[in-house]
């Protein structure tokens, strides 16, 4: 499915993430995916979570479009190895979360 | 393997382990898939329960199904050709070469699936990705005897 840089992405969760928080599911992705991120959908959503233009996190994150069988909207937002506390902040702030 | 099914006690060795995993829902670690585990049982999984874990992966358990000998094998062939495996843990990026090859292998992929049993057990995993070390719990109460 083609991806838009109009398109919504959602994190799920409301509550600030801290760097170790996001380092450690960074590193899980990384082991399966070979990215080093954390996971967010395109696909329309009503569940708690941040909310983010695509275009408005990739001149900071590169989003990679990694769909899943169960989520052909899944897509992975690239984070810096190691993730630092301003590296966090600043996807905090991208996707409205503290 | 007659006790999908049709009634008859289901084995009673827990399974503490996998062997392989193959994700099929990812988010910050597997919501469902298929594992083999170290009983040498083949299962559907899918996402129980979630906790949230400021210093690590949520915690998650998940339910497990069983699914006849050999459907891990299946699913390899009908998606394999398209997507490298990369065992012990494959989570394929769902991308084909075009809509009647996808069409075709989530057609074998929801068959096989659809094989599962009934709830067998609830497993925690230490780790949502590699599924290494489970906590299981029965869910089928013929299991608890």
């Amino acid at each position: 499915m083609a991806a838009s840089p109009e398109e919504e992405l959602t994190r799920f969760g409301i509550d600030p993430e801290s760097a170790e928080h996001l380092a450690t599911q960074a590193a899980a992705a990384e082991q399966v995916l070979g990215i080093h991120g954390v996971s967010v959908t395109a696909r329309p959503t009503s569940a708690p979570g941040g909310r983010a233009r695509r275009a408005d996190v990739e001149p900071t994150f590169r989003v990679h479009d990694t769909p899943t069988r169960r989520d052909p909207l899944h897509r992975t937002v690239e984070l810096p190895k190691p993730v630092t506390a301003e590296a966090a902040a600043e996807f905090n702030r991208l996707f409205g979360r503290g | 393997m007659s006790h999908l099914h049709n009634g008859a006690a289901p084995k009673a060795t827990p399974p503490t382990g996998a062997r392989r995993v193959l994700i099929l829902g990812y988010y910050d670690g597997a919501t469902d898939g298929v594992l083999e585990a170290d009983t040498g049982d083949v299962y559907r999984f899918d996402l129980l329960n979630e906790t949230h874990n400021p210093e690590g992966l949520d915690h998650r358990s998940f339910a497990l199904r069983l699914l006849p000998a050999g459907s891990l094998d299946r699913l390899t062939e009908a998606i394999g050709p398209h997507i490298p495996p990369t065992w012990p843990v494959w989570l394929p990026v769902w991308r084909f070469p075009n809509d009647a090859t996808r069409q075709d292998v989530e057609q074998t992929v929801d068959a096989v699936l659809a094989q599962a049993g009934d709830l067998l057990w609830e497993v925690r995993p230490k780790d949502t990705v590699t599924f290494e070390s489970m906590v299981a719990t029965p869910l089928d109460p013929r299991l608890a005897l």
